[in-house]
């Protein structure tokens, strides 16, 4: 999960005397009494549970011909269980070369599995426990594989395969960050982000991940005393990640009762918004509002689809995607702004067919269909519009409005271009000026852009203008009457607007009488997000003026849900995130100030906040956050790990031991509590007992780097030369520019012989 | 209505009525049913296509106007007020009750009428001083009196009475029955002044007329055709929950129907349909009105069978009973939609494809003002307004009427008119639209449509 920051303010609100989050300001005549916000609306009780679910088999009888179409959809053969009708890599024994060693895909029997075999270390053995892809995708299809862990995570393997460039490949992202590589003999396993596995399936927010969407019913629950359990109903997209639970539906149809309690909700007839929600629960990018969601649920509840460009940019000033991105980049189109363009409008839902917008099957993603049955206009005469012959590939729609575009983080290694949903008018210079690719340049390569400028201008003229809030963020401008846009229907655009306003807006600046008119007005924008953002940035900057608070205040009695409510804390939350990590201690601690006042006494915020506190050197307000954290929330292992910490530097070493001990005893694979345990240990001079330690924490974190290190400084304590070297070999392979590692590794070496 | 019964053999206007066979006319050919031999005397063909010709009424109606014997205007008025007593004599007329109010009586007598208006005309002239005889001319063709009645100065037939062709297949005769007894607006009341009148049927005659226009006399219990989803009782609440959300979403059904107690009424109400129109021809007149009712005024609106019998099955279950409109709509004048009036719009004339399509929305000058806005939840757009109409392109123009309100992100209230319309007929809208706004489209995207 990202940005569930909190705020340990708690302590300073304490102190301060003034925690209710209310407050008073000083207007002249004395102090002003600020309006209280509301106390947060309970959270919704949760729409369903995983048993409320019946899998696709239970929908086959009676939904014959929407279950054999899912069965040979990509969604009904997006992953499962590896059986060779489903694995698109080649599992032949081929071993995958790397510098450092080989890896051989294999079967064996029904076990699918990958060998390793790297240099100096012992032979390693990762089944294959489940696939994800099929590798069905035009612009480039790939096929992952994940394993089941000791600590109940199941984790992506490093090794892909891209199904398009018949070619073994890693994402980098996290080590070389070049993007998605091709396997060559000269790279490294652990230029491979995911090596060792770390990235789990499934919503696990120790790790930082979302990868729900690559299954159904992806559940990770937290085992005290044991870790973790992950669970599924399949690694396929099945009828219920769309339909919500069938539970209710399957008792009433055997109850015969349907036409009184359908049990689910209909698909039919949703507007473009409630349709489209249905697949960004998957196909958008999101920010974690609240975790739990199952399908069925209230997206927005659950998921904040603007907020990845709170601190990031994902998207270009023109919404196309910019680094990695899925679909969500609809919401800049034009048919999306000003026209009825859901998903469906062009994507049949059941067989991932294709469809005009009255849902007559269409051949292809490439036919003109798509787009005809609005644009009946251009019908008539193609040509007129696209000065192109009409049976050519450049009077085909999608050629020029919807080209492949390789995703930019990916890089060129390996083939994988989505068509672009903003839908665009190609204006080639500047497509090209905004950072991608000219939809002309993609047939017309040896054409250069200006000469491409040039073909446009004379067939097209003068082209639509771009809108308001996209000039606004083209112009660079940091101005408010640049970025900020009340009264438009831009949502996206505004959104990446009002982030580069918060961006560049310390807390404690004036905020002119302009800006502050527009997020006012921004601030009743019809978009939850927007408004959302709108109210955070007046709270951030604003939010002990009276008039403000009350506008605040009044937003918060409305919002009955707490959708606007999770949407604030999480922009406060970020704001004091990254001023912490800045080293901006005050308006970090402003950011999570602000969030507390929304919601009072949260772990998260409060965690956030003891952890400013501990960087600042301010120990005695770490401790007393940290500890309020985990009486909100006493099970939470990194909690207790962040408690220790603070502990730990506070010279209470035996609290800190009790911190971290509580920690390994929710979950005895946290091996940042296992490391720090053993630094206790280590400066105890217990050098079998660190050795205990750090052993256990490189088992449950093999890919950390300075547990390794730690543990052959135990084992050197202890003389075992030999047991050190491996991971000396470890702590430089994951920290190559730790140069503490580098030299035990040239020692050990020379002492135990390379 | 009492029940009548069938009084001896009279003469009014000339139509000679039998004892125990009143259609049994000498000048009928002989190969016509009895059947045809009442619809040709009742005149029913003068105004509906698909019945036999009214040779039989026209043969006994007078000639009026120039040349034919001369009325006093004191006579029609009254007579047109109450044909029976009027002439006991001659009863039962088989002159319909038109149930006119006294204005159009006043008028179609000054129109009719000869010499001096007596004191009872006088009196209502004063009463109703703009019935004057244009009015009654208007009058006089869109009550289609020239159906039976040869007038020299009479104005061409407007062609509003549908066509009855095929009308076994749509039509409940239980519903005819009853209709022909107690006449009622199917459509919006007063196009132009029509109206069915009243024929005064005995219970033999509704038999028959009932029997020649649905192949059975409506006294009965009817089997109801299958419809996919429907069934006579009702239909599921949840589907009924799905069809409300199309019609709110994404159809137009509501522009022209009245449909839940809410909509337009260009068409005749959905309320109630089951009891007017047989399940099959709805679920037909949805997926494709032009082939279930041949020169239907309905354009299809392009839709996925599935929606298709949802929207049926939830039409079908609406409670009845089925009720016209309102057989008043004060100071307006509702242009025809169907029967001729279709064909007459097959050419690419703009303002007439306006009048004809638009207005009934937008207004006849577009000022969004249309006699039936009123009756929707989002005011049609003003054409007139060039603030409205200048950012559009030409280009955007064309696909709302050719794909509806809905894929211009607008209500899908407005229909969708590309699979009734010819491309040229909407270029001439489109054309027509620059003419009522005296706006052009945006610069940039008069140059080949760029972007």
């Amino acid at each position: 999960m990202r940005r569930l920051a909190g705020a340990g303010l708690a302590v300073v609100l304490v102190l301060a005397g003034c925690g209710d989050g209310g407050g008073s300001a000083d207007q002249g005549g004395g102090p002003v009494a600020l309006a209280a916000f509301p106390s947060a609306p309970s959270p919704p009780p949760p729409a369903a549970s995983p048993d409320d679910f019946v899998g696709a088999s239970a929908c086959a009888d009676c939904h014959a011909d929407q279950y054999a179409a899912w069965s040979r959809s990509t969604h009904g053969r997006a992953g499962g269980a590896p059986s060779p009708d489903l694995l698109r890599a080649p599992f032949d024994g081929t071993p995958i070369v790397f510098a450092d060693g080989v890896v051989i895909p294999e079967r064996r029997g029904a076990e699918t599995r990958f060998v390793v075999r790297q240099n100096g270390h012992d032979e390693l053995v990762y089944t294959v426990d489940g696939v994800v892809g099929g590798g069905h995708m035009i612009g480039g299809g790939t096929q992952g594989f994940v394993t089941r862990m000791a600590d109940g995570t199941v984790r992506f393997l490093p090794f892909d395969w891209s199904v398009t460039g018949a070619v073994w490949f890693c994402n980098t992202g996290s080590r070389l960050d070049e993007g998605w590589d091709p396997v060559t003999p000269e790279m490294a396993l652990a230029d491979c982000g995911d090596w060792p596995p770390v990235r789990p399936l499934g919503v696990v927010d120790r790790f930082g991940n979302c990868q729900g969407c690559h299954g159904s019913r992806i559940v990770v629950d937290d085992v005290p005393g044991e870790g973790y359990a992950t669970t599924w109903t399949t690694l396929a997209v099945d009828c219920e990640s769309c339909h919500g639970p069938g539970a209710d539906h399957v008792a009433s149809a055997d109850a015969g009762t349907l036409a009184s309690e359908l049990g689910l909700s209909p698909l039919t007839g949703l507007g473009k918004d409630a349709s489209l929600e249905t697949c960004f629960a998957c196909h958008a990018l999101k920010d974690v509002v609240r975790e739990g969601y199952l399908p069925g649920a209230p997206l927005a509840a659950y998921y904040a689809l603007k907020f990845p460009m709170l601190g990031d940019e994902p998207y270009r000033a023109d919404l196309r995607v910019r680094t990695f991105a899925y679909q969500g980049t609809h919401l800049g189109s034009q048919c999306y702004l000003d026209g009825p363009m859901d998903c469906v409008s062009c994507h049949e839902p059941h067989g991932q067919g294709y469809q005009d917008t009255n849902k007559r099957p269409l051949d292809s993603p490439f036919d003109d269909g798509q787009c005809l049955s609005c644009h009946a206009s251009k019908a008539r005469d193609v040509s007129a519009h696209t000065f192109h012959a009409p049976e050519s590939e450049g009077s085909r729609c999608v050629s020029c409005h919807m080209p492949y575009l390789q995703h930019p983080e990916v890089g060129d290694g390996v083939p994988f271009a989505r068509s672009d949903h903003t839908i665009p008018v190609p204006r080639p210079a500047l497509d090209v000026e905004a950072g991608g690719a000219s939809a002309c340049g993609l047939c017309h390569a040896d054409l250069s852009t200006t000469e491409l400028q040039a073909a446009a201008d004379a067939w097209w003229g003068e082209l639509r203008p771009q809108r308001e809030a996209i000039r606004g963020l083209r112009s660079g401008d940091a101005a408010a009457a640049a970025l900020l846009h009340p009264g438009v229907v831009d949502p996206l655009a505004q959104f990446q607007g009002l982030t580069r306003f918060l961006s560049a807006l310390p807390p404690d600046a004036p905020l002119d009488a302009a800006a502050r008119e527009r997020l006012e007005a921004l601030a009743a924008d019809p978009d939850l997000d927007v408004r959302a953002l709108a109210l955070a940035t007046l709270h951030w900057s604003a939010g002990d003026d009276p008039t403000v608070r009350r506008l605040l205040v009044q937003a918060l009695e409305a919002d009955a849900r707490g959708v606007l409510r999770d949407r604030q804390v999480l922009a406060l939350g970020f704001l004091g995130d990254r001023y912490r990590d800045a080293g901006d201690w005050t308006r970090g601690l402003a950011g999570y100030q602000k969030a507390l006042q929304l919601r009072p006494g949260d772990p998260a915020l409060l965690s956030a906040a003891g952890q400013l506190y501990t960087r600042a050197g301010d120990l005695l307000n770490a401790v007393a956050a940290h500890r309020r954290s985990v009486e909100a929330d006493g099970g939470r292992p990194m909690a207790w790990v962040n408690l220790g910490v603070a502990l730990g530097a506070s010279g209470d070493a035996a609290g800190a031991r009790a911190a971290y001990e509580r920690a390994v005893a929710l979950n005895p694979h946290e091996a940042i509590a296992w490391n720090n345990l053993g630094n206790l240990a280590l400066r105890a001079e217990d050098y079998a007992g660190a050795v205990d330690a750090y052993g256990r924490a490189v088992a449950a974190d093999p890919g950390l780097a300075q547990a390794h290190f730690n543990l052959g400084r135990a084992l050197i304590f202890l003389e075992r030369y030999a047991e050190a070297l491996p991971h000396a070999r470890r702590a430089v392979e994951f920290d190559p520019d730790h140069e503490g590692s580098r030299q035990m590794l040239r020692d050990l070496e020379g002492v135990v012989g390379g | 209505m009492p029940a009548r019964t069938v009084v001896p053999a009279l003469f009014l206007l000339g139509l000679p009525v039998a004892l125990g066979a009143p259609w049994a006319l000498a000048s009928e050919p002989p190969d016509a049913g009895p059947d045809d031999a009442l619809l040709s005397a009742l005149g029913c063909g003068g105004c509906h296509e698909g019945l036999p010709a009214p040779d039989a009424a026209r043969a006994a109606a007078p000639a009026l106007g120039p040349g034919a014997p001369p009325l006093s205007g004191d006579f029609v008025f009254e007579y047109l007020g109450d044909p029976v007593s009027r002439r006991p004599e001659v009863a039962p007329s088989r002159m319909p009750d038109f149930q006119l109010s006294e204005g159009e009586r006043v008028a179609l007598a000054r129109f009719l009428g000869e010499g001096n208006p007596g004191p009872a005309l006088s009196a209502a002239v004063g009463r109703n001083p703009g019935s004057d005889a244009g009015v009654g001319r208007a009058l006089f063709g869109a009550l289609g009196c020239a159906g039976c009645h040869t007038h020299a100065d009479a104005p061409e037939p407007p062609g509003t009475a549908p066509s009855l062709a095929g009308a076994a297949d749509r039509l409940r005769p239980r519903w005819v029955r009853g209709w022909l007894d107690e006449p009622g607006p199917v459509r919006p009341a007063h196009l132009g002044g029509a109206r069915m009148p009243d024929f005064r049927l005995t219970e033999a005659e509704l038999d028959v007329v009932t029997s020649a226009l649905t192949g059975a006399d409506g006294r009965g219990g009817e089997a109801d055709p299958a419809v996919p989803g429907w069934m006579s009782d009702g239909v599921p609440e949840v589907r009924a929950a799905r069809a409300e959300r199309l019609l709110e979403t994404r159809y137009a059904c509501r522009g022209c129907h009245v449909v839940a107690g809410r909509g337009g009424a260009v068409g005749p109400p959905l309320d109630g349909v089951a009891e007017r129109l047989l399940p099959d021809f709805v679920a037909r007149m949805i997926a494709d009105p032009a082939a279930a009712r041949p020169g239907s005024a309905m354009p299809r609106q392009p839709m996925p069978p599935r929606e298709a019998e949802i929207l049926a099955a939830y039409l079908l279950s609406l409670d009845g009973p089925w009720r016209g409109p309102s057989s008043e709509t004060p100071g307006r004048v509702i242009p025809s939609l169907g029967g001729r009036a279709v064909a007459t719009t097959s050419a690419a004339d703009g303002s007439v494809l306006y009048a004809t399509w638009c207005a009934a929305c937008h207004g006849p000058g577009g000022g969004g003002d249309g006699w039936n806005a009123d009756a929707l939840t989002v005011p049609p757009t003003v054409h007139s307004d060039p603030a409205v109409l200048s950012p559009r392109p030409d280009d955007v123009l064309y696909d709302g009427i050719h794909g509806g309100g809905w894929v211009l992100g607008r209500s899908p209230l407005m229909p969708a008119f590309g699979e009734f319309l010819t491309p040229e007929q909407i270029d001439a809208l489109v054309a027509q639209l620059r003419t009522l706004c005296e706006c052009e489209a945006p610069a940039w995207s008069r140059d080949g449509g760029g972007g």
